[in-house]
């Protein structure tokens, strides 16, 4: 007893001595001259470029203070409550996801609609709504819908938010290994290729079937001496998807190729936690299914066009049979897809539990003792987040910035679609994409200074320093000078491009997209964290598939996700809390 | 005189009295029985996104009960998961709680040692032991998944590798009640081993010259009949449980188990935690009706216990 | 215990079963306990690996002693609050201990009280909240937490640890513990209170002097047990406090959120485990005896 009491003392003074320091924590109130900002911190990007923004604004509006929030780990849903607890004195944020839609019908949030006509390059510039990707198609995400129940519509007004960033998911690997490997096809010494490249502006010699770089007019990623690779999907030389498999044969030849060269070799690695490869299914559906099926899954309307269904049938999905779209066509062949490269045969994968395990695989592979790892399912913020692992990895020449990371694309694949609808391009998905809102103001001399600082956070010059910086790709049109892009890492600049690139790649957010439809917000019983393309009980493609084992019941799975019934409530329940 | 002290004393002993439990029963008035009243009005309402209610009649009711029977439904999956886990808990538990404690209480091998080892679990956070454990067990780089490999058991055919036995649909429910089972041991076997000991010495010795001589009898003439109360209290407040007990899948999958771990406690921390808030009311309805359901279940066992159970004199 | 148990014959043969299954089940319960020690075990020498070394041996004794997870618990372990405020493991530590200290003094003061109040005295409701109690402990009220979220924040409770400490006894009359201390004062014969009385003290020092001591040791397991809980508590912060966040949840965030955020990796993750169950261990091992001794649950009679 005596020896438990000597405890209590000792836990009492530990107590005061803790209630003092906690006591410490400053106590900060809302000021009409301090404007709060929020990004979140929680991903590899990080807060630095936004504070450096705020510094070059404040410069020019000396009257305010903006204060960046420096390790903000929350995501919409939890700021939302902050906001209704009167817990937070944000101004604005920069989420990293866009679910904000709940607050913007609590009057949360103010319309940033007058915003979109904004310059904030001046007069010559593009207004903000010219810079946003798809403006029609954000604005659905941004607004707030109305349902009149006397003619049976729903109507969207306004424009709450704002995009701010975007994602890309896929296949990494590097290039320079892949060379030495011989796993990149060369392209061939034919009259068609060269006169490509001359075409192109690119001087080369020729020795025996290769063809060897020398000079260009324009840009590529070739040095002098380098042997050309086949272009890729863009149809030109020098650029990041160079010498990548064209088709799934190919494909499926490079990952044998790379397995066979040595037992340990693995093709892939991927974190069974932070699931990565989900989005690679993503990408693949919709790659061989169409925007149009897209739409049908993450909307529910296919725009008035049909889509097949894996039974083959076709049909035009609307509001009123959304739980169809999950059994479009293609679903069967990327659970294949999946079942073949990263479930059913491990010679090809290897795995870590969390992303970290996963890429010190990666980035130690071939280091040493370390079984050679040739790709991994990450996204374009791998550099910047596993910092740690590379910094240990420099003195092997592979640090942070050393190693010519690219990412693959998926290559086509037999009867796609394509992101034309006639059969070219390839999707990558993004397993995130934010948005910027702003909380309802009372001066609106604030408020007027708060809409001028985000307009300043989307000059070409802010979106273009930020993403130099960081890698973080900014919702927006918006080009990088060639010195720009020459002060990215290699890995960071590949995937930008690629971004760019619309004609050819197109970068699905489908987080975004989800809310052109009030249903992840609004129907009774809608889980909304669950991507758009979720099996019903495990949610996870790739843990339906471990725990079932065959595609078949992982596509019923699929399918089976909401009844016709639960559609019906889902629709019900919408127009009931709108 | 006698009367005014005795008026006197009353008037203290009142006094006494209210001091003591005035307090918290304003606050079981407030936060017990007003914000189940609140509750129960939300089972009524629609809520709509603005913030605004609107009466629904039994709306949230129906929609629940379709869930609960329609087939492959997740509502119905947790429930049907809650009753198996209170059964297997039952089956299980209550046998190795009684046999281990009549082993401490007969003061076996290493009793003292085995006593403060199985409250790890207590001692060390529950929550820190649930995180080695999924740590230890599920992914590539567990150890668990190592052995397995490296014993050449619990081999997914398909793909050649160790099961994940929190991600495989034969092997998940399992884990999860395991583990429930595995750290569940240490305050019974505090409780029952006490409960034990108010057993007089001369009850026993008594019995041992009627004939008891073995572990079953002594078990079943003395000990249950003996700590029956202890017994049916936990037989009762795990039965009350049986809906809201979320388990450790919540800590095991945070908000990501499949549908064949789901149990109604973490159907319910989910949807809170997930859903938007428009599903409430029908959380809310949900709640009422598994209330009525379960209450007077529970009040029929307790009665049943109580009347057809072991007699007991116990203080 | 008044009847007598015959028993017809000696049966040989479940006497041989009893003892081995005592023998076997014994095994059992070595082979369950050894099965408690590995988890630990792990914890502490995977916080000497770091992440590499974690890769290529995962359970096995560190080849080199990693320290720096310790340091970089210190270092990564933190809190950003609303609004510029971070809290790091020293904060934390304080939110701990205050909670703990703070809801467990006042659940088992207040428990106590009415345990006694209830076993002690015979008024009118007294009957009916001691039912009250055992309905509160037996009928199940599913799917409140929408509704106590409301209540909490128009009530200025949510996210406020002293509101929160002082309103967390409103079912003190309800629970294991108010059963234990029931039992506890209902065994003490009334006696004591009339020699007080007699000695012309009233029912305030009655309790205070007579009956409150010698419910001490029981009070005493209850408050660590419950000191205990509350110390490794983190759903109650991550729902009701996440502005004052304790060590439990600081290191569920550890875990989840710094992953990201501080790069945590599991050598640092294990040692921040390892440090946050320190006190509990201390305490516990402090009040061990006592906990063994007293810690019963009775039945429930209404």
């Amino acid at each position: 007893m005596k020896r438990f009491f000597k405890i209590l003392a000792i836990i009492l003074t530990l107590t005061l001595f803790g209630s003092t320091v906690a006591s410490c924590g400053e106590d900060q109130t809302g000021n009409k001259y301090e404007i709060v900002v929020e990004p979140f911190s929680g991903s590899g990007f990080g807060y630095q470029w936004l504070k450096d923004l705020a510094t070059d604004w404040m410069k020019d509006n000396p009257d305010y203070t903006v204060k960046v929030k420096e390790s903000s780990t929350y995501m919409a849903g939890d700021q939302l409550s902050q906001i209704a607890a009167g817990t937070t004195i944000t101004d604005v944020y920069y989420g990293s996801d866009p679910n904000y839609s709940p607050g913007i019908y609590k009057g949360y949030f103010e319309d940033l609609t007058d915003m979109l006509s904004v310059k904030p390059d001046g007069e010559n510039g593009l207004t903000i709504r010219e810079k946003i990707m798809d403006f029609d198609n954000w604005q659905k995400v941004a607004s707030k819908v109305s349902y009149d129940s006397a003619t049976d519509k729903f109507s969207y007004s306004g424009c709450y938010m704002l995009p701010h960033s975007i994602t890309m998911t896929g296949l990494v690997y590097d290039h320079d290994k892949f060379l030495e490997l011989g796993l990149l096809t060369y392209a061939p010494n034919t009259a068609e290729v060269k006169g490509q490249l001359s075409a192109q502006g690119i001087t080369f010699d020729v020795s025996g079937s290769s063809l060897i770089f020398s000079s260009s007019t324009g840009s590529t990623n070739y040095k002098s001496g380098d042997r050309i690779l086949i272009a890729g999907k863009d149809g030109k030389y020098g650029t990041y998807d160079d010498g990548q498999p064209q088709t799934m044969a190919d494909f499926d030849e490079m990952v044998k190729n790379i397995v066979a060269m040595d037992a340990a070799n693995k093709a892939f690695v991927y974190a069974t936690k932070d699931e990565y490869v989900s989005e690679l299914v993503n990408a693949y559906v919709v790659q061989y299914a169409g925007l149009d099926a897209y739409d049908a899954l993450t909307k529910y309307d296919s725009n008035g066009k049909e889509i097949t269904l894996d039974d083959g049938s076709k049909v035009v999905i609307d509001w009123n049979n959304g739980y169809l779209a999950h059994s479009v066509k293609g679903v069967r062949g990327a659970v294949e897809f999946l079942n073949e490269y990263f479930y059913k045969d491990p010679t090809y994968y290897t795995y870590g539990n969390y992303v970290q395990n996963a890429q010190a695989r990666f980035i130690a592979g071939g280091i040493g003792q370390a079984d050679y790892v040739a790709m991994i399912a990450e996204g374009n913020w791998f550099e910047l987040e596993a910092m740690e692992t590379l910094k240990s990895a420099e003195p092997f020449g592979k640090g942070y910035g050393q190693v010519d990371y690219r990412m693959m694309l998926l290559p086509n694949i037999e009867g796609q679609k394509g992101i034309d609808g006639n059969g070219h391009g390839s999707v990558i998905a993004s397993s995130e994409a934010g948005a910027i809102t702003v909380r309802k103001q009372a001066d609106a001399e604030k408020l007027a200074a708060i809409k001028d600082f985000i307009a300043f956070t989307l000059t070409e010059k802010a979106l273009s320093t930020t993403t130099v910086n960081t890698g973080l790709i900014r919702g927006y049109k918006y080009s990088l000078t060639p010195a720009q892009l020459s002060a990215m890492t290699p890995f960071v600049r590949n995937c930008y491009l690629a971004y760019q690139d619309t004609a050819n790649v197109k970068v699905l957010t489908s987080a975004t997209d989800l809310l052109r439809s009030p249903f992840p917000y609004a129907a009774v019983g809608y889980m909304a964290d669950v991507g758009f393309l979720p099996c019903k009980g495990v949610k996870s493609l790739l843990n339906s598939l471990k725990s079932n084992g065959d595609v078949t019941s992982v596509v019923n799975g699929v399918a089976g996700n909401y009844s016709q019934s639960t559609w019906k409530e889902f629709l019900a329940s919408i127009k009931n809390s709108l | 005189m006698q009367r005014k002290k005795a008026s006197s004393h009353n008037k203290v002993r009142t006094l006494f009295i209210l001091s003591l439990i005035s307090y918290p029963l304003i606050l079981f008035l407030i936060f017990y029985v007003f914000v189940n009243l609140n509750s129960i009005r939300m089972a009524f309402f629609n809520v709509k996104l603005d913030g605004t209610w609107e009466f629904a009649y039994f709306d949230n009711f129906i929609t629940f009960i379709k869930g609960l029977t329609e087939t492959g439904n997740v509502i119905g999956m947790s429930m049907y998961n809650s009753i198996r886990m209170y059964l297997i808990n039952l089956v299980i538990c209550m046998p190795l709680y009684l046999i281990f404690s009549y082993m401490l209480f007969k003061q076996c091998f290493m009793h003292k040692a085995i006593r403060i080892v199985v409250m790890l679990p207590q001692i060390i956070s529950g929550f820190v032991i649930c995180m080695l454990f999924v740590n230890f067990i599920s992914g590539p780089d567990a150890p668990l998944s190592m052995l397995f490999s490296h014993l050449k058991i619990f081999i997914d055919d398909k793909s050649g590798m160790p099961i994940d036995l929190l991600y495989n649909e034969k092997t998940a429910f399992a884990t999860t009640i395991f583990y429930g089972i595995w750290i569940s041991f240490g305050t019974s076997l505090i409780v029952y081993p006490n409960a034990m000991k108010e057993i007089s010495s001369e009850v026993i010795e008594s019995a041992q010259l009627d004939g008891v001589s073995n572990m079953f009898q002594e078990m079943f003439y003395i000990i249950l009949p003996l700590i029956f109360p202890t017994l049916s209290t936990f037989l009762i407040t795990g039965l009350a449980g049986i809906f809201t007990e979320a388990g450790t899948i919540l800590a095991f999958y945070e908000t990501n188990a499949p549908d064949y771990v789901h149990n109604m406690g973490y159907y319910y921390a989910k949807l809170v935690k997930n859903a938007n808030e428009t599903t409430y009311p029908m959380l809310a309805a949900g709640g009422l009706l598994m209330t009525l359901i379960v209450a007077p279940v529970v009040i029929l066992v307790r009665h049943l216990l109580e009347k057809y159970g072991p007699s007991t004199e116990v203080q | 215990m008044e009847k007598s148990i015959k028993i017809k014959q000696k049966p040989r043969v479940l006497d041989v079963v009893s003892k081995v299954l005592i023998a076997i089940m014994l095994v059992v319960l070595i082979v369950y306990c050894i099965s408690l020690l590995i988890l630990p075990v792990w914890m502490i020498l995977t916080s000497f690996k770091n992440s590499i070394e974690y890769v290529n041996n995962s359970f096995g004794w560190p080849e080199n002693f990693y320290f720096l997870n310790y340091s970089g618990v210190f270092e990564k372990l933190q809190i950003r609050i609303t609004d510029f405020v971070i809290y790091n493991v020293f904060h934390m530590l304080g939110f701990s201990t205050l909670y703990s200290l703070g809801s467990s003094l006042i659940n088992v003061f207040f428990t106590t009280c009415m345990a006694y109040v209830l076993s002690k005295y015979k008024f009118f409701g007294s009957n009916f909240i001691y039912n009250l109690g055992i309905v509160v402990m037996i009928v199940p009220i599913i799917g409140s937490l929408p509704s106590a979220m409301m209540v909490r924040d128009a009530l200025g409770v949510y996210n406020n640890m002293f509101l929160h400490i002082i309103t967390s006894p409103s079912t003190c009359f309800s629970g294991t513990n108010f059963l234990l201390l029931y039992g506890a004062f209902k065994s003490l014969p009334w006696d004591y209170a009339e020699a007080v009385f007699i000695d012309g003290g009233n029912d305030f020092t009655a309790f205070f002097k007579m009956f409150l001591p010698m419910i001490l040791p029981t009070a005493t397991v209850i408050f660590v047990l419950s000191f205990l809980g509350s110390w490794n508590d983190y759903q109650t912060f991550m729902i009701w406090l996440p502005d004052t966040p304790n060590l439990a949840y600081g290191l569920y965030q550890f875990q989840g959120v710094s992953r990201q955020l501080y790069k945590a990796t599991i050598g640092e993750i294990m040692a921040g485990f390892s440090l946050v169950i320190i006190p509990t261990v201390v305490l516990y091992s402090a009040s061990q005896g006592l906990i063994l001794s007293k810690f019963t649950v009775g039945g429930l009679k209404g």
